[in-house]
């Protein structure tokens, strides 16, 4: 029995749905599909009532028409039901079983599972300990069959999230390649793109056949990126990227030639040369990074010369944006260039004094933390480039040149060439050298002026960085560096083995640990270079002054090795006396800290709990009578007294909890009796803590 | 000693939050005093606070599985956190000192002992007692109050009014659902909760959402949706008005085993449904699947579960409503892996697989036998499942899907689809079937997808499936979402 009518006049009817029960009468179409019904109204009463619920819903005359188009519509879709196909027709193949990751059947009840998946795919705020330390949330649970695929998923979450799980999946080793190539779509998006990365980091050249089998595949976008950086590793990969350079776009195409400058090739080299002259912006953004062998130092050094000439010719001239734009370009491409030709450019620059000052202003680093954004005056950016040169790549042609600079050209060149002393030298020589060439003044001298910090903070940190990074060094590098020392992120642009890095001493920070950003590429560069010996400690001696700031101490701090007892105490001696100066006796602070800004004495007990002092008697009254005993400042130092130093603090506390109620301390913000409650609270949950560690 | 699993733990908690700060407090060490007594039915510990002084957190077995549960706490919340700690304690296998029962707890059990015994008296007073108090509960209720009239003829006027609605949607066209007449329809949604009316106005708001839908993401499957709720709502208006018409006439308001007495407001009480004999007894049930759904038009978390009942051998389900505004303080249900044995349940009226509900379940191991067992009871064919499933299908007030544990020969693919084929050759499309889960996100949704990922290849072949049987109209095609494999080592979730 053929049952299409019955569709057609289904369909028919749910147009009439659409257009409304009034359009029935006119509607020639419905009235042909019930015409076409009657060979099945013959056979089956229940057409046939079909039938009749439609004839009656197209007579020009009647009521109720609603009603009749629901019952019609009702009738016609249980009948389609009814008539509903179920054989599947076709040949049918066996199930090809998916690459999956784990292989693990597990009972994991819904609570978990949902969320789970749940934190894989949305842009959620979570922290991720609540995914990857959840107690509920067993190892076992990242290797069943299901939620192994969500980890994939994941990757096309926005936010820190999704480099959470990068960074888990990565560090799974080779284990995470089936997950990774099985269903790879060169087409798609932020996840295979993520997949790519991952495997870059993983495989590394061993993956080289896969990159190239995806570009032919039509990979596009940030997946076509990721695919052509990952050609870096392979040598081999020069004449198709030469390729690429010629025929890509936008973003592959800065990446392309970015990879080639990576080469290092004679063929390369002759494309970036005959490139030069009309595109020398991109073949400067393609140097960043890049530390090749003379032909890339000739290249920039040549860019410089042209690019500079017209402002050193002419006094008068002020260079407009495009000028400015593509010398800080050329800057950002020396570092990693050594050679003859760069040293020239050096000097050069060097050589011209301050007469660029009023015209030039250019960054040293693409990092955009305030104010090193902003730019230096031309000399001062001429010696910070230099440092940041040798932090690239540790050379002795530059030592030397900086060594000769200092000589020649300006005391600013102290700072790369102290910065390269520690680097490339032993501890006494660089130190020595330091002495010779900071002293009479002390190492106070050789201050930017434009700044006002410490020229300390110049040979080792940039003044902002110090700021930020000093507190976290540690920590900054325990995330960032793996056992040996190299990146463990994978947004950096990862170092070949060669390169950096010895061995480091993780109890004291004795390296540096520059960073780069690369607009163009988006993409950052993290290095680790060792002192070539541990510091001499005569460096912390010197900077054992009455006048050393918080910088300078905290300074200090980074730089103390903290396995030596002798060193540490000497520099908690020097601290502790520091931070009573600070306090003064107790005199009250002539202002009030902000809850964003804390006095500078402050932070001082930290250093000198990690140190081994323990002697921190009569701090917690002093730090009262000078900052509040309810201010911000203060709130601050009860917390850090009560982790490091409990005892002390308890009986310093119930002191100052009797001068309180006695009326010799000031409560300073609030109610004397709120401020007596929140401490001893505070108080019992320190009590609470020494009795659960005992 | 008391013997605890984890998920006993977790059935008692009253959510999320106090399972996982109990889990913390014991991992924390914060016990102390840990004692039980020599017959192993009573543990207590001291639970360092907030406070100055530890509480006192205790644990009777001697009622049996479902422990009374004390603590000194201040908190309101029952069991609180300390409580669920110290099973912690217990599951953990910690070190507990023996002790003697104290004399209140002692006290207590006896209080306890003698209601026991007085309401053992009254259930052994027998059928007498039995049956006159359901006569009187049956003279009550067949009594027509006129409160009772009064809600009947206040529910037919919300039935007229929503009547009046469809005529004029379907007057005018689904295509004219905008604007004013939405707005209509909300109004409508919101006054039916004056009318008893909970059926109506739910489909009502389902109605809008997606009208809604179809205007803001331009949801070309929004229109067929529309028109399947509005012929659910139609067959309910007039089975509704037949039924209360019905009962108005006759004058009896007592309750029945009508599908439509929830729809129109009603809620059954579990002792009602024992007096309808809606009962089972006995019942061991194994959990084959369960998922969350997020009904949008009820504004409520449903929690959904499959049971296979091992000894009847039908599938049946479990509900549990948590409307969105009380989300964070009901605790949801969760899957539960294992056999639930329960005295009794009872059956809701409906057709299909029937929902049930029950007071208290002991949670036992599926064993390698539940397994066989549940193998024999698959259906050994599609075709009359299939069937069955178009049957019920074509009804509109049935709410889709069917589900069903069938044996099958092979799961293969024909094309890009998976394909199921049961021991007789026939086959059926496996496919997710749309809004199984609600409004849950798309890509977090679904099952069909895992069956490839199932690292154990002879889990496609010749064993039991719970799936889905579903109508795809506008594929026109019999479809099934597959749910979970049961073989006889395993049960593989799809699901959860």
């Amino acid at each position: 029995m053929d049952i299409s009518p019955l569709f057609v006049l289904r369909q028919r009817l749910h147009a009439a749905a659409l257009a409304g029960a009034a359009s029935c009468p006119g509607d020639a179409r419905l009235a042909q599909a019930c015409e076409a019904l009657a060979p099945l109204e013959a056979v089956a009463p229940v057409f046939r009532k079909l039938g009749d619920l439609v004839r009656t819903l197209c007579a020009p005359e009647g009521e109720g028409r609603a009603a009749v188009l629901l019952e019609a519509l009702t009738l016609a879709d249980a009948l389609a039901c009814t008539q509903a196909a179920v054989a599947v027709p076709g040949e049918l193949r066996p199930m090809e079983p998916a690459v999956s990751w784990g292989g693990l059947m597990a009972d994991i009840p819904h609570s978990v599972q949902a969320s789970f998946r749940e934190d894989m795919v949305t842009a959620r705020k979570s922290s991720p300990e609540r995914l990857w330390a959840s107690p509920e949330l067993r190892p076992e649970f990242f290797r069943e069959y299901r939620l192994s695929g969500f980890l994939r998923k994941g990757l096309a979450a926005q936010g820190g999230y999704a480099k959470d799980i990068v960074e888990w999946l990565g560090a799974r080793g080779e284990d995470i390649r089936p997950l990774l190539e099985d269903g790879f779509d060169p087409r798609g998006g932020k996840e295979m793109a993520w997949r790519v990365k991952i495997l870059d980091w993983v495989r590394g050249a061993a993956a080289n056949d896969f990159y190239c089998a995806q570009l032919d595949r039509g990979a596009r976008a940030a997946v076509r990126t990721e695919l052509i950086y990952a050609l870096r590793h392979d040598r081999g990969n020069t004449a198709r990227l030469l390729e690429l350079c010629r025929t890509e776009k936008g973003k592959p195409a800065a990446m392309a030639h970015w990879v080639l400058a990576r080469m290092d090739d004679p063929a390369a080299w002759a494309y970036f040369r005959a490139l030069l002259p009309n595109q020398p912006r991109q073949v400067m953004a393609s140097l960043e990074f890049a530390c090749g062998g003379q032909e890339a130092g000739e290249l920039v050094a040549q860019e410089l010369e042209r690019l500079l000439a017209p402002l050193v010719a002419d006094a008068a001239r002020i260079p407009d944006e495009k000028e400015v734009q593509d010398i800080q370009q050329a800057f950002f491409a020396l570092p990693g260039k050594t050679g003859p030709a760069v040293c020239e450019s050096y000097r050069r620059m060097a050589a011209l004094g301050t007469s660029l000052d009023d015209r030039l202003r250019l960054r040293h680093n693409s990092y955009n933390w305030k104010p090193d954004c902003e730019g230096f005056s031309f000399q001062i950016a001429v010696a910070l480039m230099l440092r940041e040169a040798i932090l690239r790549q540790p050379d002795e042609g530059l030592l030397a040149l900086a060594g000769e600079l200092t000589e020649s050209a300006s005391d600013l060149f102290v700072i790369p060439y102290l910065t390269g002393m520690l680097l490339l030298r032993p501890a006494a020589e660089a130190y020595e050298a330091a002495e010779r060439l900071l002293a009479p003044e002390g190492f106070a001298r050789g201050t930017l002026t434009e700044y006002g910090n410490d020229a300390l903070c110049r040979i080792f940190f940039d003044v902002e960085l110090s700021h930020a990074r000093y507190s976290r060094s540690r920590g900054y590098f325990d995330q960032n560096f793996g056992p040996d020392n190299r990146s463990t992120r994978l947004d950096t642009y990862r170092q070949d083995p060669d390169w950096a890095v010895g061995k480091m001493e993780k109890r004291a920070c004795r390296g540096f640990m520059p960073w780069w950003w690369s607009e163009s590429l988006e993409r950052r560069l993290s290095v680790f270079r060792p002192f070539a010996e541990p510091l001499d400690f005569r460096w912390l001696e010197a900077m054992m002054v009455p006048e050393a700031t918080v910088v300078t101490c905290r300074l200090m701090f980074w730089l103390a090795d903290l396995g030596d007892a002798s060193c540490c105490a000497r520099l908690s001696r020097f601290w502790h006396a520091w931070m009573l100066k600070g306090l003064d006796g107790g005199k009250p602070a002539e202002r009030a800290y902000p809850p964003f800004m804390l006095p500078e004495v402050l932070p001082a007990p930290a250093w000198m709990y990690c140190c081994g002092w323990t002697d921190f008697t009569g701090l917690l009254e002093l730090c009262f009578r000078r900052f509040g005993m309810s201010s911000f400042a203060g709130d601050f130092f009860v917390r850090m007294m009560g982790h490091i130093a409990p005892q002390t603090f308890l009986e310093e506390m119930e002191h100052c909890l009797e001068l309180l109620r006695r009326g010799e301390l000031d409560p300073t913000y609030t109610r004397k009796e709120g401020l007596c409650r929140r401490m001893e609270q505070y108080m019992s949950d320190v009590r609470r803590g020494m009795a659960a560690r005992s | 000693m008391a013997s605890l699993t984890e998920q006993q733990i977790a059935a008692l908690a009253p959510n999320e939050n106090a399972l996982s700060n109990g889990r913390g407090i014991s991992r924390s060490g914060d016990f102390s005093q840990l004692g039980r007594s020599a017959d192993g039915t009573f543990y207590q510990g001291e639970c360092r606070g907030s406070g100055s002084k530890p509480y006192i957190t205790s644990a009777d077995f001697s009622e049996g599985a479902s422990p009374v549960l004390r603590c000194t706490c201040p908190s309101r919340q029952h069991p609180c956190k300390h409580c669920l700690a110290l099973l912690f304690e217990i599951l953990e296998g910690k070190p507990f000192a023996e002790m003697e029962i104290p004399q209140d707890i002692l006290k207590k059990r006896a209080r306890r002992g003698g209601k026991a015994a007085e309401t053992a008296d009254e259930a052994g007073d027998g059928k007498e007692t039995k049956k006159s108090a359901a006569k009187k509960a049956s003279k009550k209720n067949a009594t027509t109050t006129a409160a009772q009239a009064k809600k009947l003829r206040t529910q037919l006027e919300g039935l007229e009014k929503t009547e009046a609605l469809v005529r004029s949607i379907m007057d005018g066209g689904l295509g004219s659902l905008n604007g004013a007449m939405l707005e209509t329809c909300r109004n409508l949604a919101k006054e039916l909760e004056n009318h008893y009316l909970p059926g109506p106005r739910r489909l009502i708001r389902r109605l809008v959402l997606d009208a809604e839908a179809r205007e803001a993401r331009g949801d070309d499957q929004a229109n067929d949706r529309m028109l399947g709720t509005l012929e659910k709502l139609w067959a309910l208006i007039r089975k509704s008005r037949q039924y209360l018409e019905e009962k108005l006439a006759g004058g009896v308001v007592e309750r029945d085993a009508s599908p439509l007495f929830e729809e129109l407001g009603g809620v059954w009480k579990f002792s009602e449904l024992e007096e309808l004999g809606l009962t089972r007894e006995n019942v061991r049930l194994v959990q084959l699947a369960f998922w969350v759904r997020q009904d949008d038009a009820r504004e409520e978390f449903v929690d959904t579960a499959c049971w296979a009942d091992l000894d009847k051998g039908d599938i049946v389900m479990t509900y549990g409503y948590r409307p969105f505004t009380l989300r964070k303080r009901l605790k949801a249900e969760d899957s539960t892996f294992g056999v639930a044995h329960a005295p009794k349940i009872v059956c809701y009226p409906g057709e299909g697989n029937p929902r049930v509900r029950w007071e208290s379940a002991d949670i036992q191991p599926v064993s390698e036998a539940d397994r066989r067992r549940l193998r024999e009871l698959a259906a050994p064919a599609l075709a009359p499942e299939v069937k069955a499933a178009k049957d019920l299908l074509k009804n509109p007030l049935f709410e889709p899907p069917l589900f069903r544990l069938l044996r099958f020969a092979r799961i293969g693919k024909v094309g890009e689809s998976f394909v199921l084929v049961d021991p007789q050759g026939d086959t059926i499309l496996l496919e997710d079937m749309p809004g199984l889960e609600g409004g849950i996100r798309k890509e977090l949704a679904g099952s069909t997808a895992w069956l490839p990922l199932l690292p154990d290849a002879t889990l496609w072949e010749d064993q039991c499936l719970l799936g889905a049987i579903w109508y795809d109209a506008a594929a026109g095609r019999m479809k099934m979402q597959p749910l979970s494999i049961v073989t006889d080592r395993a049960i593989a979730r799809l699901l959860y």
